[in-house]
C-alpha cells in the first residue's frame, strides 16, 4: 500500500478528482488527513481559544466580578504565587489526588470484576446489563442530590437500614456524612456507584474485542487462569484500559456536583477538594483572577498526569498492535 | 383563638369581594404598553412562587406577558451577575437580594426607581409608597439615599417548636420577643423533652457549614452586649472583631444543642433539619419567616406538625440582646431593559396594597402597613402581624454586614464553626481563625490601604437612616 | 474450585453450569445500583406528605401530583423537546465530524499526530467552571445566547474530544486492507469508506453515540447560563423546579423518570448493538 502503488491502480478517482481535490484529496497521504480533521480542529479551536485566552489574561490581573468598579491592574504571575503559598489550595490538591486515586482504582477493578462476569453467557443477563448501567444514565446532580436523600434523617435508606443494622449491632449510628474521614470516602463510595458502570461498559468492549487465539494456546500449554488474565487479557486490554482509565481521572479530578450536593467541602474542610475550591473562588467570592489561576493550574495537573500515563500505555500499545 | 377565627370568615369573603372590584383603571400610558412581554430572572423560592399566581390576572388586566425564568437560589447569583455584568438585556427585571443590593446598585445595573413611582402615568394612584414600612424598603431597596428596588417581603429568623410537646411535658412556651425567652431556656426546655429513643430531639439545629452565615447569627448577636452592639463583626475602621469571649460563647452555646442530636447530624442544612421536625421528631428548629407556611403550616404536607407550632424568635441573650434580623428579597429595573415601562407596570402592579395582601394567601411575605394589618395575612399566616413592631423598630438590615466579602466571611465563620462542630478545634481556636482570614478576606478587599477614603458607611451604627419615610428617597 | 474465577470465555461458548455464585453476585449488584433509582422513583408518584414521611415509605398511594406540577404547571414538556433537540444533533454532529478525525489519526502516519491527538484530549480537561463567563461572552457576541444552536455547537465541541479518542481506537482495529480492496474495485476514497468502513464501524458509532448522547442530554451548567427562556433544555429546569426553600422529594422523583426514561428507553432498544458495538474490534487480525 505505498503511494505509488495507490495512484496507479486508482486511475478513476484521479480522473473525477483532477484539481484542487486532488490535491488535497485521498491521493495526498501528507494533507488529506488535514484536511479530514479540519472540521474537529477548527471547531475545538474556535469554542477553546478565547476562553483560553481569556483565561491567561485574567489570571495575570486582579478583577472581581462583584466589584466591577475596581481598576483592572496587571499583576503578572502573583495570583499563582498566592495560591502556591495558600494552604487550602495544598489541602485542596491533596484531597482531590486521594479521591481521584481511590476512585478511579476501585472503579477499575470493579468495573473489570463486573465486564469478566458478564463474559459469561447467562440467561438473563443483557436484562442485568441496563440495571447496572442506570447509575451512568443519570444526571450527576440527580444521583448526588438521590445520595444526599439516601443519608437523609430519618427516612433516608441508609440512615434508616444500615444505621438501623448497626445501632442493632451496638455500634451506633454511623457518622456518614459527619466524621471528616467517613465522609469522605463515603463521598468515594458514591461516586464509585455512580462511574463504575463506565468502567464496566468500555471495559466489557475491550474485552470482547480480544481475538481467541492466544487463549487457545494457552490452553493448549495449561497455562492457569489467574496467569492467563495476567499474561494474555491484560496486555491485549491496554487499549481500552487506557482509554477508561483517563477519561475516568480527568473527570474524577473535576468532580464537583457530587460533592457540592452532599458536603459542600464539608464537615469541616474534609472534603473541599480543587473543583470545589475553584467554584467557590470564582462563583461565590466571584474571585475571577483567582479561579481563572488555579483552573490553569489544575488544567495542567491534569495534562501532566494524563500525558505520563498515555506514555506508560501507549509504548506499550503500539508493540501490541 | 377565636377572633382569629371569626376574622379569617370575614376575610375569605372580603378576598372574594375584592376579586370581583376593579381595582385600578388603566392610565393611557399604561395601554400604550399593551402587547409587550416582560423577562424575569427569578430563585426558584416559595415568595416568587406566590408572585407567579398573578402572571395571568396582569396580563389579563394590562395586556402585558410576564415570562419567568426561574433559576436554582444556588445558581441564581451567578447567573443574574453574569447577566448584568455582560448587559443582555435578556431579563427587564430581577430578583434582588437585601445582600447584594449595594454591589448591584453601585455598578450601575439598577435603575433608579423613584422617577417611576411619581410618574402619574405608569404608577396607580393609590400606590401610596408610604404605605411601606420605612425600614424595610430603605434597608431592601436604599443605596446612597437611591431607590433601586421594591420589597416582596422582609422578614425575620427565628425558632419554631411544638407547643403539643411542651404541653404534654408541662409547660407552656412564651409569647413571641417575650423577654423570658432565653438561650438559657430555650436550652432547658430542648433538654426537658429531649427523648431520641421514642423519637424526639430536643432540638433540631443547623449545623452544615454553609449555613452558618443563617443559622448561627442569632447567637452570635444574642451573645452581644448592649454596649457591644454594631461591633459583632468589624469596628468603626472595618477591621475584624470577632475573636472576642462573645463569639467563643455564642459558639459553645450553639455547640450546646449538638447533645441532642443524632451522631450524623455536622452536615445538616435547612431540609435536613426541617424534615426532621416536619417527620415529628423535633421539638424544636430554626425558621425564617417567609418559610414558615411551606415548611411548618401546610395541612396538606405537614400533617404531623401544622397547627400544633408556636412561632418565636431567636431567644434573647444573657444581656437581653436579640438577634435582629432582616431578610428580603426585592424587584429591580435593569438598566438594559428595553421595556422598562412595562417591567415598572407589572412591579407596581404586583406590590400594590390590593395584590400584597392578597399574594399572603399563598404564602408571601408582607411589607407594607396595610398588608401587616390584612384580614388575608391574619387569616392565612397570623404569625405574621407579631414581628410588625419588630420590622418597624427593632430589625437591621445590616445584620449580615453587607459588604461583597460578605460570602467570603460567611464561608469563614461556617469552615471554622463546623470544625468546632467536629471537634477538630476549639471555639477559642476558631474565633482567633475566623478573625485572622476575615481579615485578610478585607484586606484583599482594599479595606485598610492607609488614607483610603471611599469606605462603605456604616448605616447600622445609626439606624434612624432607614427609618426615613420612603417618598423622601431620592 | 476448578472453573477459574476469571473465565475468558467468547460468546460463542457453550453455557457454563453451576453459576449460582455469579448470579449472586450480579443480583447484589445490580440491587445496589437500582434500588437508590428506583426509590426516587416511588417517590415521584407519592404527594407531598407521603414524600415527607418520617421513614422510608414503600407502600403509599400513588398519585401524580408531581407529574401534574412539572407537565401542566410549569410546561416541563417543552424544556423536555428542547432537550432532545440539542442532544440528538449534537450528537449526530460530534459523532459525525469527530468520526474522520478519528479516522485520520488511525489511518495515516503524519508528522504531529500524536500531538494532535493530545491537543484534541486537552480540550477536555478545563473545568466548566473556568470559562462559563469567556463562553458567555462568545455567544452573546454570536448572538448565539438562548438559541438551540448555541448550546447544539457547544455540546458538539465538548464532546468531539471523546468521540475522537474512541473511534480512534476502533478504526484501528480495522485492517486497512479491506478497503485498499474496494479501492482497486474502482471505488473512490469516500465510497470505499462509506461501503466498506462505515458498516463494519457503525456499532462502535452507535456505541460512542449513546454516551455522548449520555453527556449532552445531561449537561447542567452551560444549560443554566447560556439560556433563559427559550432554548432551557431539561437538567436546569428540574433544578429550578425540585428545589425551592428545600428540596421537593416528589417533584425531583418525577422529573427523574421525566429525564431518565428516555435514555433507559434508548439503551434498553440499543444495548445489543451497544455491547456488540463496543466489541467491535473482533474483526479478527
Amino acid at each position: 500500500m505505498s503511494i505509488s502503488e495507490r495512484t496507479t491502480t486508482a486511475p478513476p478517482m484521479a480522473l473525477s478528482h483532477r484539481g484542487i481535490l486532488s490535491r488535497f484529496g485521498p491521493s495526498n497521504r501528507a494533507v488529506f488527513p488535514w484536511v479530514l480533521m479540519a472540521p474537529t480542529l477548527i471547531i475545538l479551536f474556535a469554542i477553546g481559544i478565547y476562553p483560553f485566552l481569556y483565561s491567561l489574561y485574567i489570571a495575570s490581573h486582579n478583577v472581581i466580578l462583584s466589584k466591577p468598579y475596581l481598576p483592572r491592574i496587571f499583576v503578572g504571575l502573583y495570583q499563582y504565587q498566592a495560591l502556591i503559598q495558600d494552604p487550602e489550595f495544598w489541602h485542596a490538591l491533596r484531597k482531590t489526588l486521594l479521591f481521584t486515586v481511590q476512585a478511579v482504582f476501585i472503579e477499575f477493578w470493579l468495573g473489570l470484576g463486573l465486564a469478566l462476569l458478564f463474559q459469561r453467557q447467562l440467561a438473563g443477563i443483557a436484562f442485568m446489563r441496563v440495571f447496572i448501567l442506570i447509575p451512568m444514565i443519570l444526571p450527576p446532580l440527580v444521583a448526588a442530590l438521590i445520595w444526599r436523600y439516601m443519608f437523609y434523617p430519618g427516612a433516608g435508606l441508609m440512615t434508616y437500614y444500615v444505621g438501623g443494622i448497626t445501632k442493632a449491632l451496638g455500634f451506633g449510628e454511623i457518622p456518614f456524612l459527619s466524621d471528616p474521614t467517613i465522609a469522605f470516602q463515603t463521598l468515594v463510595f458514591v461516586d464509585v456507584w455512580e462511574w463504575t458502570p463506565f468502567m464496566f461498559l468500555m471495559l466489557s468492549a475491550g474485552l470482547a474485542s480480544i481475538p481467541r487465539q492466544p487463549y487457545e494456546a494457552a490452553e493448549i500449554d495449561g497455562a492457569s487462569s489467574w496467569r492467563v488474565f495476567w499474561t494474555i487479557t491484560m496486555p491485549l486490554l491496554r487499549p481500552a484500559i487506557l482509554i477508561a482509565v483517563v477519561i475516568r481521572t480527568m473527570d474524577a479530578f473535576r468532580t464537583y456536583e457530587l460533592i457540592v450536593i452532599m458536603t459542600r467541602g464539608g464537615p469541616g474542610n474534609a472534603t473541599t477538594t480543587m473543583n470545589v475550591f475553584l467554584t467557590k473562588t470564582g462563583l461565590e467570592f466571584f474571585d475571577a483572577s483567582k479561579a481563572a489561576a488555579l483552573s490553569l493550574i489544575m488544567m495542567m495537573i491534569i495534562i501532566v498526569m494524563s500525558f505520563v500515563f498515555i506514555r506508560v500505555f501507549r509504548s506499550k500499545t503500539e508493540v501490541a498492535e | 383563638m377565636n377572633i382569629v377565627k371569626l376574622s379569617a370568615a370575614t376575610a375569605a369573603g372580603l378576598s372574594l369581594l375584592m376579586l370581583a372590584l376593579p381595582t385600578h383603571a388603566q392610565t393611557e400610558a399604561q395601554k400604550a404598553l399593551s402587547g409587550k412581554t416582560v423577562h424575569f430572572l427569578a430563585p426558584s423560592m416559595p415568595q416568587f412562587a406566590a408572585l407567579a399566581k398573578f402572571f395571568p390576572e396582569f396580563e389579563e388586566k394590562y395586556g402585558i406577558k410576564v415570562v419567568v425564568d426561574e433559576v436554582p437560589f444556588e445558581n441564581y447569583r451567578q447567573k443574574s451577575l453574569v447577566e448584568m455584568q455582560q448587559g443582555t438585556g435578556t431579563y427587564d427585571f430581577f430578583a434582588v437580594d437585601v445582600m447584594w443590593l449595594a454591589e448591584y446598585a453601585a455598578a450601575g445595573f439598577l435603575e433608579p426607581l423613584m422617577p417611576y413611582v411619581k410618574n402619574a402615568d405608569l404608577t396607580d394612584a393609590d400606590y401610596d409608597i408610604d404605605d411601606f414600612l420605612p425600614r424595610v424598603i430603605s434597608g431592601t431597596g436604599v443605596f446612597n439615599d437611591t431607590l433601586y428596588t421594591l420589597p416582596i417581603g422582609a422578614g425575620p429568623v427565628g425558632t419554631t417548636f411544638r407547643a403539643d410537646v411542651a404541653e404534654k411535658a408541662g409547660f407552656k412556651l412564651p409569647e413571641r420577643f417575650s423577654p423570658e425567652f432565653t438561650t438559657k431556656y430555650m436550652y432547658d426546655a430542648a433538654k426537658k423533652v429531649n427523648n431520641p429513643e421514642s423519637n424526639m430531639i430536643g432540638f433540631a439545629n443547623i449545623p452544615g457549614r454553609w449555613f452558618w452565615g443563617v443559622t448561627y447569627l442569632p447567637y452570635l448577636f444574642a451573645y452581644q452586649t448592649p454596649e457591644t452592639k454594631g461591633d459583632e463583626y468589624v469596628d468603626k475602621d472595618w477591621k475584624i472583631t470577632i475573636n472576642n469571649e462573645r463569639t467563643v460563647a455564642s459558639i459553645d452555646y450553639f455547640l450546646s444543642l449538638k447533645e441532642f442530636m443524632p451522631a450524623d447530624s455536622a452536615n445538616w442544612g435547612i431540609g435536613e433539619a426541617t424534615a426532621v421536625y416536619q417527620a415529628g421528631n423535633a421539638f424544636g428548629t430554626w425558621n425564617y419567616q417567609d418559610f414558615v407556611k411551606g415548611f411548618f403550616e401546610d395541612p396538606e404536607t405537614q400533617a404531623k406538625v401544622a397547627g400544633k407550632n408556636v412561632h418565636l424568635h431567636t431567644p434573647a441573650g444573657p444581656d437581653g440582646v436579640i438577634d435582629p434580623w432582616f431578610g428580603a428579597w426585592s424587584l429591580g429595573v435593569s438598566k438594559d431593559s428595553k421595556n422598562k415601562e412595562a417591567a415598572w407596570t407589572f412591579m407596581q402592579w404586583v406590590t400594590s396594597k390590593d395584590v400584597q395582601a392578597r399574594a399572603t394567601q399563598y404564602g408571601a411575605g408582607p411589607s407594607r402597613h396595610s398588608t401587616y394589618k390584612s384580614e388575608t395575612l391574619a387569616k392565612y399566616q397570623p404569625w405574621w402581624p407579631g414581628v410588625y413592631e419588630f420590622m418597624l423598630k427593632e430589625t437591621n438590615p445590616d445584620e449580615r454586614v453587607r459588604v461583597p466579602e460578605w460570602a467570603e466571611i460567611s464561608d469563614i465563620m461556617g469552615e471554622e464553626g463546623n470544625r468546632v462542630w467536629i471537634g477538630e478545634i476549639d471555639s477559642k481556636t476558631a474565633a482567633a481563625n475566623m478573625e485572622k482570614r476575615m481579615t485578610d478576606a478585607m484586606r484583599k478587599g482594599g479595606y485598610y490601604i492607609p488614607g483610603r477614603n471611599d469606605l462603605p458607611k456604616q448605616q447600622w451604627r445609626d439606624l434612624t437612616y432607614y427609618d426615613r419615610l420612603p417618598s423622601e428617597w431620592n | 474450585m476448578k472453573q477459574p474465577t476469571y473465565n475468558m470465555e467468547s460468546p460463542a461458548a457453550p453455557l457454563v453450569q453451576r453459576n449460582w455464585w455469579v448470579y449472586l453476585v450480579l443480583i447484589l449488584v445490580c440491587l445496589v445500583n437500582f434500588v437508590p433509582y428506583l426509590w426516587v422513583v416511588m417517590t415521584g408518584f407519592m404527594d407531598g406528605a407521603s414524600a415527607s414521611s418520617a421513614t422510608p415509605a414503600w407502600f403509599f398511594t400513588p398519585s401524580l401530583e408531581a407529574f401534574h406540577y412539572l407537565i401542566v404547571e410549569k410546561g416541563i414538556m417543552k424544556n423536555f423537546f428542547n432537550s432532545v433537540i440539542v442532544s440528538l444533533a449534537s450528537t449526530f454532529f460530534s459523532v459525525t465530524i469527530g468520526m474522520f478525525c478519528a479516522y485520520a489519526l488511525a489511518r495515516y502516519d503524519f508528522t504531529g499526530r500524536d500531538d494532535v491527538s493530545f491537543w484534541v484530549l486537552t480540550n477536555r480537561m478545563m473545568p466548566p467552571v473556568a470559562v462559563l463567563i469567556p463562553i458567555f461572552v462568545t455567544f452573546q457576541t454570536a448572538g448565539l445566547l438562548d438559541t438551540l444552536a448555541g448550546l447544539v455547537l457547544l455540546y458538539t465541541a465538548m464532546q468531539l474530544p471523546f468521540v475522537v479518542w474512541m473511534l480512534t481506537g476502533y478504526f484501528r482495529d480495522i485492517p486497512r486492507r479491506y478497503e485498499e480492496s474496494a479501492m482497486v474495485d474502482g471505488d473512490t476514497w469516500f465510497a470505499a469508506f462509506r461501503k466498506v468502513t462505515l458498516p463494519l464501524m457503525m456499532p462502535s458509532i452507535t456505541a460512542t453515540s449513546i454516551f455522548v448522547m449520555i453527556l449532552s442530554w445531561n449537561e447542567f451548567a452551560f444549560a443554566t447560563f447560556l439560556t433563559s427562556t427559550q432554548a432551557k433544555t431539561m437538567p436546569p429546569a428540574i433544578m429550578a423546579y425540585s428545589i425551592g426553600a428545600d428540596i421537593r422529594w416528589n417533584v425531583l422523583g418525577a422529573a427523574v423518570v421525566l429525564i431518565t426514561a428516555p435514555l433507559i428507553l434508548f439503551v434498553l432498544l440499543l444495548q445489543r448493538q451497544l455491547i456488540s458495538g463496543l466489541s467491535q474490534g473482533v474483526v479478527r487480525k
